[in-house]
């Protein structure tokens, strides 16, 4: 995983409902600050940023992948 | 015809009174489920204890409060209490989370309990059809972790809820779950819902304009020491037109911050500004957050908004609900007289809530009412 976008969009496939996004969204927006549906140009390639959103998910069950 | 949802509140502190009072509020209903909110000198243990007694088929938790409130009063002392009956839920299991060994593990411990206890897996349960409620002891500043546990073995459900508290004492809380108390921990109660339901927040606030970045805080004490690279205590007093050394909890009450989440504020209230110059929250806020500065607006009316929307969402008038108003809201309310306005928005329908330390939905915050209501 390269970047946030990609988390976004990887997170759509796999939930596949908006609403299921929605929540789980205001869930990392909580723990991270990290808002998927309004991704900051610096936040995109952000290694540590993406790093931290991907364990979050990962700690809720959504392994998305790893950065480079 | 038995009753499917009752209030019930009592001014007694003593367990025995307390619980006979409610027997006699809650009438006939077929209880399934109890949820009850009792000062800190009550003995809560005992009270829930009682009530399971008196109805075996339901599961019983509680916690002690900053005051407690039900449709038809507000008060400071004794308890309110809400039970529901079959014709509401389907199913319950509530467990009581004890979090002195660990936040993650105890939480762990806890969901596991309430998914055995109605055969459903947490992760594939439907959020239409289960929602949690959640207590959480009020002092040890464990709400953020455990609603990330809560968030981990469910996702995609809600757990409602809030912070127990000592009626301003800040000395001890309780949560309580059929006869057992713990100070350190949270009692949880897991809904299968019979009827459709909502969860609403509100919040009487909006954002001033001004916003910065978290560019430096201690997270575990929920202290920031910097905003857009500049003193936190510098950078606030100057949104809010004083000093640092003018800062307190009035001017804290009317300008909390918050994270804007759909155009929506999760509010995080400042406590208290320290001598080493970091501004304490009663709500984590980590560094890279975006926060805005907020500014008060009609908490009876945004109240009212807020039902309205939550029964726009229902398709229908909600036929009562279990609700957590944070004790900053109790305070506002106090100095306006605003309790009666505020109950009157219940429409008479079986309410039962507490002033908090704190709500919870998906994470933890500050001066907000969170509640779930029922059809």
């Amino acid at each position: 995983v390269e970047g946030l976008n990609q988390v976004r969009e990887a997170l759509t496939r796999l939930l596949n409902d908006d609403g299921k996004f929605s929540i789980v969204n205001s869930r990392l927006i909580l723990r991270t600050g990290v808002n998927l549906r309004s991704i900051s140009p610096d936040q995109d390639r952000n290694a540590s940023v993406v790093n931290k959103v991907l364990q979050a998910l990962a700690e809720m069950g959504y392994e998305l992948g790893r950065t480079g | 015809m038995m009753r499917s949802l009752a209030s019930a509140l009592s001014a007694s502190n003593d367990a025995t009174r307390a619980a006979s009072d409610l027997v006699a509020g809650f009438g006939d209903t077929d209880a399934r489920a109890i949820v009850f909110f009792c000062h800190h000198r009550l003995d809560g243990a005992a009270l829930s204890q009682a009530l399971k007694s008196r109805y075996p088929a339901a599961e019983v938790i509680g916690c002690t409060t900053a005051g407690e409130f039900t449709e038809s009063k507000n008060g400071r002392g004794g308890v309110s209490a809400i039970a529901l009956g079959s014709d509401k839920v389907r199913g319950v299991a509530g467990a009581l989370a004890r979090l002195k060994g660990g936040v993650a593990p105890g939480m762990q411990q806890a969901t596991r309990a309430l998914g055995e206890r109605l055969k459903v897996d947490l992760r594939a349960a439907d959020p239409k059809r289960y929602v949690g409620l959640a207590l959480f002891d009020g002092l040890h500043m464990n709400e953020e972790a455990a609603n990330e546990a809560l968030g981990n073995a469910a996702p995609l459900l809600s757990f409602v809820g809030g912070s127990a508290g000592d009626d301003g004492e800040f000395q001890a809380t309780h949560v309580f779950h059929n006869g057992q108390a713990c100070d350190d921990g949270a009692a949880l109660l897991l809904l299968d819902v019979a009827v459709p339901f909502v969860i609403s927040k509100t919040c009487s606030f909006r954002p001033t304009g001004t916003s910065w970045t978290v560019t430096r805080a201690d997270e575990a004490q929920r202290v920031v020491y910097s905003l857009d690279g500049k003193p936190v205590l510098d950078a606030y007093a100057a949104a809010v037109a004083t000093t640092p050394a003018r800062l307190d909890a009035n001017v804290f009450m009317k300008h909390p911050v918050g994270l804007m989440i759909d155009d929506q504020p999760w509010i995080r209230s400042p406590m208290r500004a320290l001598p080493d110059g970091g501004l304490k929250f009663y709500c984590r806020i980590s560094e890279g957050m975006q926060v805005h500065l907020m500014e008060s607006t009609d908490l009876v009316e945004d109240l009212r908004g807020a039902l309205a929307d939550a029964e726009k969402r229902l398709g229908r008038p909600f036929a009562g609900g279990v609700a957590f108003n944070c004790i900053l809201r109790r305070l506002e309310m106090d100095a306006g007289d605003l309790h009666t306005p505020m109950l009157r928005l219940f429409g008479g329908r079986p309410v039962a809530g507490f002033h908090t330390y704190g709500e919870s939905w998906l994470g933890h915050m500050n001066q907000t009412l969170t509640a779930l209501w029922l059809a």
